[in-house]
C-alpha cells in the first residue's frame, strides 16, 4: 500500500511539479507570481479541444498548435497587461494577474458553457506493473517530461550564456539595458515561455482530468504549495516541492483522513512560511518591494 | 360646476377599473408572469440547463394557445449559484418584475437561503430541481418541490445497492459540500434503520480534485460489495477510471446530478461502464419515443444547447404547473393555484420517473426514482438490481 | 462664523437615510449590500492601503465575523448587540494573529501564507459541523435591537448605515491621529519611522486588529443580511471581489472604498440580463483601472477640488 501511495503520489506531483516549474521559472526571471498560470493551464486545454473537435486537427499538430498559441498569448500579455504596469507595486501586478485568470474563465466559459469535456487519452498503452504497484501511462510521461524539462531550464539558465543575460536582465534591468540587452524584449519571450510551459501541462494531464472551465484552480494551489517548499525561485525546488506535496497528499489522505487531501497544500504553506521561508532549497530572494 | 362632475366620475372610474385590477400580481387578462431563476453562469452552470428545459415548456405551451386564456411570460434571472445573487434575483422578481409565481432554484444553498424571505412573501414557489429535502421541510403553505430530494435520492441508492444478492459491505464516497452531504447523510440513516448496516467504507472526495488514489486504495482495502457515490459528474468519472485502475471492479451507483451517456464518454471504456448505476429521474432514456416530446421541445427552443438529463430535469415541475393554473380556472389567484397543487394527487408528469403527489402537509411531490445502466451498449431501465442481465 | 463645510457630512447622512422611504425590497436589497462592501472595503483599506501590508486574509476575517456573529445568534441565541461586539472582538483578535506572520514576511511571501490561511479556515467552518453546521449552513434568526424588530430590510438598512458612519468617522479620526500617522510612516520608510520613535511591529500589528475590527462588523451585517451563512461565501471569489472594492475604488482612501462599493455592488445588478458576460465584464474593469485609474475612482473624484481633502488621509 505504502509503495502505491508513493508511486502515485510521484505520478500526482509530476503535475504540479510541472506547473510550479513554468510559474517559477517566470518568478525568476520577471519577480511576478503569475496566479494566472492554472488558467493558462485550462485555456490550452480547451485550445486542443477545439482544434481537435472542431477543426478535426490530429492530436499531435493540435497540441503543437497549442503551445505555440500559449506562448503567443503569453507574449501578448506581457506587452498589453504586463509592461504597462511593470513599475506599479506589486500588489498591483498580482492583482493584474488575477484579473487575467478570470477573463481567461470567463471566455472559456463563453463559449463552452459548464459542461464537463473531455479529451482522448494521448498514450493508450497499458500500465506498468512494479510488483503489485501499478504506475499508469499518463505518469510514465509526465515525470519523464518533467524531469526533461527542468534539466532543460537548469542548462540553460546557470550554464548558457542567455542564462548569464537573463540573470543580468533581472538582478539589474537598467544596467543590462545599458549594454545594450532588449529587457522588455526579453520578458516578452519569457512569458510566452512560460505560458507554453502551462501548454505544455495541459496537454499532458487534461486527458486525466477531464476539462471544465475552473479546473485550473486546484492545480495552482498545489503549485504554490510547492514552490513555497521548495523555496521560491529555485527550479530544482520547485520540482522536488511538487514531488512531495504529490506524495504528502496521498499518504495523509489514506493514513490520516481523506478530508485531509484538501488543506495539505495550505498547512505546508503555513509550516514552511512561519519556520523557514526560504524552504528545502531556496536562498532569500531579494523581492522588489 | 361640470369640471367637478368630470372629475368625480373620472376618479370613480379610476376607482372601479382599479378594483377589477385588484388581483395578485403578476396577472393580466391574458398572461400570467411567471418568475424563473437558477444558476445560469457560474461553476454550477450545467445545472442551470434545468431552466432553459422549463422555460421551453412554457414557450410551447404559448405557441398551443397558453392556458385558460392566458399565455405565460417567463422572466429569467440568473443567480450563479450564489446566496447573495439569489436573494437578490428573487427579490428583484418579487418586488419588482412583481411576478405571479415563482418557478427556480437548482443550489439548494440559494434556496434555503432565499426560502425565509419567500415565504414571508406569499409567492407561490414551485421549486425548479434544488433538491435538499430542508426546503419542504417543514412544509411552507407556498414552497413545493418537484424533484426526488437527495434524501429520498440516497435512501433509493441504498435500497438498489441491497437488492444486490448478498450485498453486505456498502462503501460510500461524498462530497463534503452541502450537496455531497445532503445524500450521504440520511443514505446511512437508510442503512443502518432499515438493513442494520454501517458503510465499510466512508470517504469525502473534494471537487476539483484530479485524483483519487487514496479514497480508491481505502475503499478497496474494505472490500465492499457496492459504492455508492455523492459525487459531481467529472468527481465521479475520475473515480471511476481510478478504481479501475486500481482493479476496484465493484458495481458503483451515482446521483441525479450524473448524466450516464456523459461519463460513459469521459470514462472512455465499456467494460468500466458495464458496473455503473446512476440514479434516474426522468421516465425514460434519451432517444426513447416515451419523452421525445420534451427532448424536442428542448431543442426546438434551446438551439445550440446540448441536452443531457439535467436539462429535461425540471420539465415536470413545468408540466405541474401547467397543470395546477388549468385546474385553477380562469379566475386565476394565488391562492387557487396553491390550492390546486395542494391538491395534486397521482399527477405522471410524463417525464419524470415517477407521478408527483402533494398534499397540505407534504410538499416533496416525488418519491421515487429508476436506475439507469448499460446492458451492452444499451441503456435500460430497471428497479433492482436483479433487473439487469449483464 | 462656522464653516459650512461642516455640515457636509451630517447632509450627506440625513438624505443617505431617505431611500427606504420609496424604493422597494430589491432595491432596497442592493442597497443593504452596498453598504456591507463599503465597510468590507475600508477594513480592507485599512491593512492594504494604509499599512500598505500585501494580506490576503480578508475574505478569513469576513468569515470569522460572520460566523461569530451566525454561531451567538443562532447557536447560542444572543440578541444581536452582544453578536456584533463579538464579532468585532473575535476578528480584531484574529487580525492580531495574523499580523504577526506579516512582521517577519515580506510581500508574496505574506500574501501567500495568509491566502493558505483563509482558505484552512474555510475547511474548518466545513469540517467542524459541530460548531458551524458544515456546508449546510447557519441560519441567522430574525434579530432585534433595543426593542426594534431589525427582520425588515428597511430596517436592517438604517442599521447598517449607523454602522457604516460610525466605522468611517471612526476610521477617518483614527486615521488622523497620531497612531495613524505612524501607520503611514512605517508603510512609507519603516527605518525613518523607527529613528522617530514610532515601534514598527506594535503600528503594524495594531493596523490589523484594527481592519479586523472593521471587517468583523462586516461581517455581523453579512450575517444578517443574508440571513443564512455558507463556507463557500468566504472563498477565494469573495478575496477577490474585496481586491477588487478597494483597486477600483481607490487604495489608501476612505470615500474610494464606499464609491468601489457602490459601482462593484450596482454593476453586476444593472447586468443581469447579460448573462455570461458578468466575469469578462468584471475582470476588464479591474484591468481598465490598473492600466488608466491606478489610483482608482478615488482618483478621479480628486479632480473635483472641494472632494480632494476629503478623500486621502494618508
Amino acid at each position: 500500500m505504502l509503495a502505491q501511495l508513493v508511486v502515485s503520489g510521484i505520478g500526482q506531483g509530476s503535475i504540479y511539479a510541472l506547473v510550479a516549474l513554468g510559474m517559477t521559472i517566470l518568478f525568476r526571471v520577471t519577480t511576478v507570481v503569475n496566479f494566472a498560470h492554472g488558467e493558462l493551464f485550462m485555456f490550452s486545454a480547451f485550445v486542443i479541444y477545439l482544434l481537435l473537435n472542431a477543426f478535426d486537427v490530429p492530436y499531435l499538430l493540435a497540441a503543437l498548435a497549442a503551445i505555440l498559441v500559449l506562448f503567443v498569448l503569453g507574449s501578448v500579455v506581457e506587452r498589453v497587461l504586463m509592461r504597462p504596469i511593470r513599475h506599479a507595486p506589486h500588489m498591483a501586478l498580482a492583482m493584474m494577474t488575477v484579473a487575467l485568470s478570470y477573463l481567461l474563465r470567463g471566455v472559456v466559459r463563453m463559449g463552452w458553457g459548464g459542461d464537463v469535456r473531455s479529451l482522448p487519452p494521448m498514450f493508450t498503452f497499458d500500465p506498468v506493473m512494479l510488483g503489485t504497484v501499478v504506475l499508469a501511462a499518463q505518469d510514465i510521461v509526465t515525470i519523464g517530461a518533467t524531469l526533461l524539462l527542468v534539466a532543460g531550464f537548469f542548462v540553460l539558465l546557470q550554464r548558457s550564456r542567455f542564462g548569464k543575460l537573463a540573470q543580468a536582465a533581472t538582478d539589474s534591468p537598467r544596467g543590462a539595458a545599458l549594454i545594450g540587452l532588449n529587457v522588455p524584449g526579453f520578458h516578452r519571450t519569457m512569458w510566452g515561455v512560460a505560458a507554453a510551459m502551462a501548454a505544455i501541462a495541459g496537454i499532458l494531464v487534461a486527458p486525466v482530468t477531464l476539462l471544465y472551465p475552473d479546473m485550473g484552480a486546484q492545480v495552482l494551489v498545489r503549485a504554490f504549495a510547492a514552490m513555497t517548499l521548495g523555496g521560491f525561485g529555485n527550479l530544482g525546488g520547485a520540482v522536488a516541492g511538487g514531488l512531495l506535496m504529490g506524495v504528502l497528499e496521498q499518504l495523509a489522505g489514506f493514513y490520516v483522513s481523506t478530508a485531509m487531501i484538501d488543506i495539505a497544500s495550505y498547512i505546508v504553506i503555513i509550516v514552511v512560511l512561519l519556520s523557514r521561508p526560504a524552504g528545502l532549497f531556496g536562498r532569500v530572494e531579494r523581492v522588489r518591494v | 360646476m361640470r369640471m367637478r362632475w368630470l372629475a368625480l366620475g373620472a376618479i370613480l372610474a379610476i376607482c372601479l377599473s382599479g378594483g377589477a385590477q385588484a388581483a395578485d400580481p403578476g396577472l393580466t387578462k391574458n398572461s400570467i408572469k411567471i418568475g424563473v431563476f437558477g444558476p445560469l453562469t457560474g461553476p454550477a452552470a450545467a445545472f442551470g440547463k434545468a431552466q432553459l428545459g422549463i422555460r421551453a415548456v412554457y414557450d410551447d405551451l404559448n405557441e398551443h394557445g397558453g392556458i385558460n386564456g392566458r399565455k405565460i411570460e417567463v422572466v429569467l434571472e440568473d443567480t450563479a449559484c450564489d446566496p447573495a445573487k439569489g436573494i437578490a434575483a428573487s427579490k428583484k422578481l418579487i418586488a419588482q418584475d412583481q411576478v405571479f409565481l415563482l418557478h427556480g432554484g437548482s443550489c439548494s444553498n440559494v434556496v434555503m437561503a432565499l426560502k425565509p424571505d419567500v415565504i414571508a412573501s406569499g409567492v407561490p414557489y414551485v421549486v425548479a430541481t434544488a433538491a435538499n429535502a430542508s426546503i419542504t421541510d417543514p412544509v411552507a403553505p407556498n414552497v413545493f418541490q418537484t424533484v426526488a430530494t437527495t434524501a429520498t435520492m440516497g435512501r433509493t441508492m441504498v435500497d438498489f445497492a441491497m437488492t444486490k444478492p448478498d450485498a453486505k459491505r456498502i462503501a460510500v464516497i461524498s462530497h463534503s459540500d452541502e450537496w455531497g452531504k445532503s445524500g450521504h447523510d440520511p443514505a446511512l440513516v437508510e442503512l443502518k434503520t432499515k438493513f442494520d448496516l454501517t458503510p465499510v467504507a466512508d470517504v469525502t472526495f473534494e471537487r476539483g480534485s484530479i485524483n483519487a488514489t487514496p479514497q480508491v486504495l481505502q475503499i478497496k482495502n474494505a472490500n465492499p460489495d457496492f459504492v455508492l457515490a455523492f459525487l459531481y459528474p467529472a468527481e465521479y468519472a475520475i473515480f471511476l477510471r481510478e478504481a479501475s485502475k486500481y482493479g476496484l471492479n465493484v458495481p458503483s451507483m451515482g446521483s441525479q446530478a450524473i448524466s450516464i451517456q456523459d461519463t460513459a464518454q469521459q470514462v472512455g471504456n465499456p467494460a468500466i461502464m458495464k458496473n455503473v448505476y446512476v440514479f434516474y429521474p426522468l421516465a425514460a432514456q434519451i432517444g426513447d419515443a416515451k419523452i421525445a416530446r420534451w427532448v424536442d421541445i428542448f431543442t426546438k427552443y434551446n438551439p445550440g444547447v446540448r441536452l443531457e438529463s439535467n436539462g429535461l430535469l425540471g420539465m415536470g415541475g413545468a408540466e405541474a404547473v401547467i397543470e395546477a393554473l388549468r385546474q385553477a380556472g380562469p379566475d386565476l389567484t394565488r391562492a387557487k393555484f396553491l390550492a390546486a397543487l395542494d391538491n395534486l394527487h397521482n399527477f405522471d408528469t410524463g417525464i419524470l420517473a415517477a407521478p408527483l403527489e402533494f398534499s397540505p402537509t407534504h410538499h416533496a411531490g416525488m418519491n421515487g426514482g429508476a436506475t439507469i445502466t448499460y446492458v451492452g451498449d444499451k441503456l435500460v431501465l430497471i428497479h433492482k438490481f436483479t433487473d439487469a442481465q449483464k | 462664523m462656522s464653516d459650512p463645510r461642516r455640515l457636509l457630512w451630517p447632509a450627506l447622512l440625513i438624505l443617505a437615510a431617505l431611500p427606504p422611504f420609496f424604493v422597494n425590497d430589491y432595491v432596497q436589497y442592493i442597497l443593504n449590500s452596498i453598504l456591507v462592501y463599503a465597510v468590507v472595503a475600508i477594513g480592507f483599506n485599512i491593512v492594504l492601503g494604509y499599512a500598505g501590508q500585501l494580506a490576503f486574509a480578508n475574505a478569513a476575517f469576513f468569515g470569522v465575523g460572520a460566523y461569530t456573529t451566525a454561531i451567538c445568534m443562532g447557536r447560542w441565541h444572543w440578541p444581536f448587540l452582544p453578536a456584533l461586539l463579538s464579532a468585532a472582538l473575535v476578528t480584531a483578535l484574529v487580525g492580531l494573529v495574523v499580523s504577526l506572520p506579516a512582521l517577519r514576511l515580506r510581500a508574496y511571501y505574506l500574501a501567500i501564507v495568509t491566502l493558505a490561511f483563509g482558505e484552512l479556515l474555510r475547511w474548518g467552518y466545513i469540517h467542524a459541523d459541530w460548531l458551524t453546521l458544515g456546508s449546510s449552513g447557519l441560519p441567522v434568526p430574525a434579530a432585534s435591537m433595543f426593542g426594534i424588530s431589525l427582520a425588515s430590510d428597511r430596517a436592517r438598512y438604517w442599521l447598517f448605515l449607523c454602522l457604516t458612519a460610525l466605522v468611517l468617522w471612526g476610521s477617518a479620526n483614527l486615521l488622523r491621529s497620531r497612531f495613524g500617522r505612524a501607520v503611514v510612516a512605517v508603510r512609507e520608510n519603516e527605518s525613518a519611522a523607527a529613528a522617530m520613535g514610532i515601534a514598527p511591529a506594535l503600528t503594524k500589528i495594531g493596523a490589523f486588529a484594527w481592519s479586523g475590527c472593521v471587517v468583523g462588523i462586516a461581517g455581523a451585517m453579512f450575517a444578517l443580511l443574508l440571513g443564512r451563512i455558507n463556507p463557500e461565501s468566504f472563498d477565494l471569489s469573495q478575496l477577490l471581489l474585496h481586491f477588487s472594492l478597494v483597486m477600483i475604488g481607490g487604495l489608501g482612501s476612505l470615500v474610494g472604498s464606499v464609491a468601489g462599493a457602490v459601482v462593484l455592488t450596482a454593476a453586476p445588478e444593472l447586468l443581469r440580463n447579460v448573462a455570461g458576460l458578468e466575469e469578462i465584464v468584471f475582470s476588464l474593469l479591474l484591468i481598465g483601472v490598473l492600466l488608466f485609474m491606478p489610483k482608482g475612482l478615488a482618483g478621479l473624484l480628486s479632480r473635483v477640488a472641494v472632494l480632494r481633502e476629503h478623500l486621502y488621509l494618508g
